[in-house]
């Protein structure tokens, strides 16, 4: 194996090999090339290679006298804007057009990895894009939840006029079914909400009535209560918390009692209360 | 190029003249050397059969911006060589492997002169394949530079103005070239030596 050449000059052995040197210059490389061993073995080594190089170039040349070249057929005249002449050889000895199924084997021969599988991918959409659009597909994505169905199935259940009916269920035609039972399910549900609040709204008015009620009632208690403590002592207290029903009327059956006040009788109320109980009556 | 004491400059004259016959003429008389040069840097028979046709049609597209300052044969040295390049540049972006295979199978095509004995043959064939495999694997600038100057035996002026480099440029990648080629070679004669 040849070790590399270190000289400094060595390049100025290119100029010299091909003979494109001046006088001045092929002397000095001369005079260079007796003291220097390793550009004289560079040298030869260089003549060598040309020799094999003119070898190849001669079969090179040998093979392009005998190639088939297409001939030249210009369409029109070459001018000023002759970037748009329209220039072409005449292909009729040249290689043939390759045919659809040759371009497409060559394009995926030579197209990357990226690129072959990204045209399989497209080529695939567009099979399934187009199959969808064949079978009229509709998909439809609402609060009852994604529905997919055909038209095509539907179209060919149609009864026949000729053709005996046969009982079909495919599968685009349970999954109408589900939606159309999910849909009623959630009416009925929704009815159910409405009869709830409306018997809410009941109740809440039958409260409110009670709540009225109850506190006339104990308005009316507080008045016999006191009542009962300014009018005839003889009614014991046992008796007139008994009583409670009879009170009214004998407070609307006593026209002397009218002028009494409120305030009175809660501040009688309150010492009756206050009293201890041995006093109390 | 002058054949029959008509030189390209004169074949270009009657081409803008309007002669119609003139561009065939001319490219008669460079096909085979451009499919040559081609084929050495491309090293692929179809390749080089396509760049050669690409390299007429633009020349004939460009016909009428040719002044004459430069010579006809280097204009369309130089726009072989761009078209070797675009190529080139096509091919690596398409990820292409190396041209070295193909180009070896190809070259099983080429023709061996009949007097030649069997053995004698087999190891020219050997030769060349492997002067071949060497040249394609020399980088593109190399093989440009080599090929210019092998084949069509451009000055290296003549190359620096066709590539649009410095001469030293030319000098230097053309050393290059050879150093690369001369280290390739012995080892596969080593290789043939031990076979």
């Amino acid at each position: 194996m040849a070790d590399m050449n270190k000289c400094e000059r060595a390049e100025e052995l290119v100029g010299y090999l091909y003979g494109e040197t001046t006088a001045a210059e092929r002397r000095g490389i001369e005079q260079h090339l007796r003291a220097c061993a390793a550009c004289r073995d560079e040298l030869a080594a260089f003549g060598a290679v040309r020799a094999s190089v003119g070898e190849w170039h001669a079969e090179v040349s040998a093979r392009a006298a005998a190639v088939a070249l297409p001939a030249f057929a210009p369409n029109e005249h070459p001018t000023a804007d002759a970037a748009s002449v329209n220039v072409a050889f005449d292909r009729h000895d040249a290689a043939p057009r390759p045919s659809l199924r040759a371009a497409l084997r060559a394009f995926f021969t030579l197209a990357p990895a990226w690129a072959r599988a990204g045209s399989v991918a497209a080529a695939l959409a567009l099979c399934a894009l187009a199959a969808l659009a064949v079978v009229n597909a509709e998909l439809r994505w609402d609060d009852g939840g994604v529905a997919f169905k055909t038209h095509l199935l539907r179209d060919t259940n149609q009864p026949q006029p000729d053709a005996p009916q046969v009982a079909v269920q495919p599968a685009a035609h349970d999954a109408q079914a589900d939606v159309a039972r999910l849909t009623a399910e959630r009416d009925a549900a929704l009815r159910e909400l409405n009869e709830a609040r409306a018997q809410l709204a009941t109740t809440q008015q039958s409260v409110a009535s009670l709540t009225a009620s109850l506190s006339d009632a104990r308005a009316a208690q507080r008045q016999l209560v006191a009542f009962s403590q300014r009018g005839p002592r003889a009614v014991p207290a046992s008796q007139s918390r008994r009583g409670l029903t009879a009170r009214p009327q004998l407070a609307s059956s006593e026209p002397d009692d009218e002028g009494l006040r409120l305030s009175d009788l809660l501040t009688e109320v309150s010492a009756d209360r206050n009293a201890p109980p041995g006093k109390r009556d | 190029m002058e054949t029959a004491g008509t030189t390209d400059e004169q074949i270009v004259e009657r081409a803008l003249a309007g002669d119609p016959d003139a561009f065939g003429e001319l490219v008669r008389r460079w096909e085979r050397r451009i499919f040559a040069l081609t084929y050495g840097i491309l090293g692929r028979e179809e390749d080089a059969r396509d760049a050669t046709q690409e390299t007429f049609i633009a020349a004939y597209r460009n016909l009428a911006y040719f002044r004459g300052e430069a010579k006809v044969s280097s204009w369309l040295h130089r726009i072989a060589v761009n078209q070797c390049i675009t190529r080139q540049r096509r091919a690596k972006v398409r990820g292409e492997t190396s041209l070295e295979g193909q180009a070896e199978a190809s070259g099983a095509q080429f023709a061996a002169p009949a007097h030649e004995s069997p053995a004698r043959l087999a190891e020219g064939r050997e030769r060349a394949a492997a002067v071949r495999r060497a040249v394609q694997a020399l980088p593109p600038e190399l093989r440009e530079v080599l090929v210019l100057k092998e084949f069509e035996e451009l000055t290296f002026q003549q190359i620096a103005d066709t590539l649009n480099v410095p001469l030293s440029t030319v000098k230097s990648r053309l050393y290059t070239a050879l150093r690369q080629l001369r280290l390739r070679l012995e080892k596969f004669s080593a290789e043939a030596a031990r076979a």
